[in-house]
């Protein structure tokens, strides 16, 4: 008999995805909106802190529901690295 | 995001499946989480009173308020400074005793040390007070770290810091929190997401009909009326949980090479007053004496004087409940004429919109921005909180015992029912425990914190013990019940034995924080006996998600 289909794809590298993957792609964008907002210094800083929960919460549900999994990691590479990039450049400029 | 916009875009073809995946994150969500977040929500809405009411209760020497005779703090002050030596008069403390968090009247005086590192530390000596006769009770001198690690503390100490950090301190304790808020916030937005019919909600609530129906009902109750404070304290939560161990760091990194003071400066920079060179005779006693006049309503915290002896000295009088949605509000006075010179709110020295929002942060955890009304809303709130966290996972083991769900045995899921009573009823009994340690305990100062910790855990794990080996968790329950209401109830009493404050007496002679403390728990304790005596002992013979789906609309299980 063929098994029904599960609603979530690959749980566990998903779970990995959520937990890991998400707290680091929501620290490295926290640290990096620091080096391109169009604001003063001290909102610079802030409104990426002040928003970390939410950029958590937003990265979490995406990972957990999108039907892709191989595309939550896309995305969460992406942003990582992208971010990464932007905390090197302006560390060593 | 695709997937995320779409699976809330209505008329949707797989919005049935992505409501269902939501629903199945929420559970999950809340059932790794439920047991800790009840522990957090129900610490939280009693640390809203730890700073000043369980303060006041837990020490006898403050109870009836401090009458604060500034002239004789201005002496001391000068006398202490004339000993402590030049290079300790860069920042001199004043802690006011009774208003906040202070116990005792305590004189600090800072000097800042630079480290063969290049780091920089700040070495203290404060002289601690007795609040009302003002005679000199120890001496410190050490460093600041030191000093704040090694200061006496008490049950409401302990309930807070519970509150942040689970007594594991930072980091792990701080992390652990700030993920509970992270998940607290996600389900909060997946709980809207399922519950489509949100309105209907506010008003369904049928408790005599099932168990199950009073779980879910409570759940769906508490989730929608307090759904605002929910999101509110969990976000705040995540970011007052990950802000230090997490956040600063990497702001730290990328804007300040890693230097986290430099970014702590940034954010709050240091009172430095221009230094002249002309000495002047600082008036911190009349300086107070009439703050104090002209702003009675607010709670006086401490007063720190920058360059003292000089004629450009500041005094910044640090204040709590003004009408700002602030965690302090800082007046800076010349520590010489008394002038006014600025007042700000503690990130409010930069015209910033983080500043705003990083000073609401705090007020907006723990309630103490609108006076004691705001406080006890809280409080309550916080108590939905817990409610809604240990409602969620009894609904999540019903249906697993009771109904189709789970993979495991129905006695597993028992196990998981029996532990959850524990943690949670244990939790209320060892935090009442804490009121009995702080009058009965006669142990040092520095040595308390151990011990209220030894009662605290022990009492809880007795109770954790006790609903495992009771098979029957309705009994379990209802037994729990009336030992809190007891212990409750019992508070006043040994207060009034030991103390000498009876609640009649202490309602007429100007203890009232003390008065009230005593009055809430005998009525939370006489509504435990009662709710004791209306429990069922044992579950009702067709109680069951079987028997209960012929009746109850499919669209109710969500």
């Amino acid at each position: 008999m063929a098994r029904p289909p599960t609603l979530f794809s690959a749980p566990k590298a998903r779970l990995l995805a959520c937990i890991l993957g998400v707290l680091v792609t929501a620290t490295l964008i926290t640290a990096g909106g620091a080096t391109y907002l169009p604001f003063n210094e001290i909102d610079r800083i802030g409104v990426p802190i002040l928003l970390f929960p939410l950029t958590w919460s937003l990265l979490f549900l995406y990972s957990a529901m999108a039907n892709s999994l191989w595309r939550v990691w896309a995305v969460l590479s992406v942003l990582s690295v992208v971010h990464a990039g932007l905390i090197y450049q302006h560390l060593a400029g | 995001m695709r997937a995320l916009f779409i699976s809330i875009w209505p008329g949707n073809v797989m919005q049935r499946d992505t409501t269902k995946k939501y629903y199945i994150i929420h559970s999950w969500l809340g059932v790794v989480t439920g047991i800790l977040l009840f522990i957090v929500a129900y610490t939280g809405a009693f640390s809203v009173f730890g700073h000043n009411e369980l303060k006041v209760w837990a020490n006898e020497g403050v109870r009836g308020g401090v009458t604060h005779d500034y002239g004789a703090v201005e002496d001391l002050v000068k006398q202490h400074a004339s000993d402590v030596g030049e290079d300790y008069l860069d920042h001199i403390r004043i802690m006011l005793p009774g208003e906040s968090s202070f116990t005792r009247l305590q004189i600090g005086f800072e000097k800042e040390v630079v480290l063969e590192s290049g780091r920089h530390e700040h070495h203290v000596i404060v002289f601690s007070h007795n609040p009302k006769t003002l005679a000199l009770e120890d001496t410190f001198k050490g460093s600041l770290n030191d000093w704040f690690l090694n200061r006496p503390q008490d049950m409401a100490d302990f309930m807070v810091t519970f509150h942040a950090d689970l007594h594991l301190g930072n980091p792990w304790g701080l992390v652990l929190t700030g993920l509970l808020g992270l998940t607290l916030f996600a389900s909060v937005i997946t709980g809207v997401i399922i519950h489509r019919k949100i309105l209907r909600e506010l008003f369904s609530f049928r408790p005599l009909r099932s168990l199950r129906l009073l779980f879910t009902d409570t759940h769906k109750v508490l989730g929608v009326w307090g759904l605002l404070f929910h999101g509110t304290i969990a976000f705040t939560g995540a970011f007052l949980g990950l802000v230090l161990v997490l956040l600063v760091p990497a702001a730290a990194f990328v804007s300040f090479s890693g230097d986290q003071e430099k970014l702590v400066e940034t954010f709050l920079p240091e009172i430095e007053p221009a230094i002249t060179g002309v000495p002047a005779e600082p008036r911190p006693g009349d300086i107070l004496t009439q703050f104090r006049e002209n702003n009675p309503h607010v709670m006086l915290i401490d007063a720190n004087i920058h360059g003292w002896g000089d004629e450009s000295a500041i005094m910044a009088i640090t204040t709590l409940g003004g009408d700002t949605l602030a965690a302090s509000e800082t007046f800076e006075l010349s520590a010489v004429t008394g002038e006014l010179q600025k007042s700000y709110s503690t990130f409010g020295k930069h015209d910033s919109v983080t500043g705003v929002f990083l000073d609401a942060m705090y007020p907006l955890h723990f309630g103490n921005f609108g006076g004691v009304f705001v406080k006890v809303i809280w409080s309550l709130l916080g108590v939905g909180t817990a409610l809604l966290a240990v409602t969620g996972m009894m609904i999540w083991i019903e249906r697993r015992a009771y109904g189709p769900e789970g993979n495991l045995s129905k006695a597993a899921y028992h196990r998981i029912s029996r532990f959850t009573v524990g943690s949670c009823m244990g939790l209320v009994v060892a935090s009442l425990t804490l009121f009995y340690s702080q009058l009965l305990l006669r142990v040092d100062a520095a040595a308390l914190t151990y011990w209220l910790g030894v009662v605290f855990f022990s009492s809880w794990a007795l109770v954790i013990f006790y609903a495992l080996f009771i098979k029957n968790s309705y009994q379990s329950i209802k037994t729990l019940f009336l030992l809190c209401g007891l212990l409750a109830v019992g508070v006043p009493v040994l207060n009034a034995v030991i103390t000498g404050d009876i609640l009649s007496l202490t309602l007429f002679n100007g203890k009232t924080i003390t008065a009230g403390v005593d009055a809430t728990l005998l009525v939370c304790g006489l509504f435990c006996i009662w709710a004791s005596r209306k429990l069922p002992a044992k579950r009702p013979d067709n109680d069951s998600l079987n028997v209960s789906n012929r009746s109850i609309p499919a669209e109710d299980v969500a």
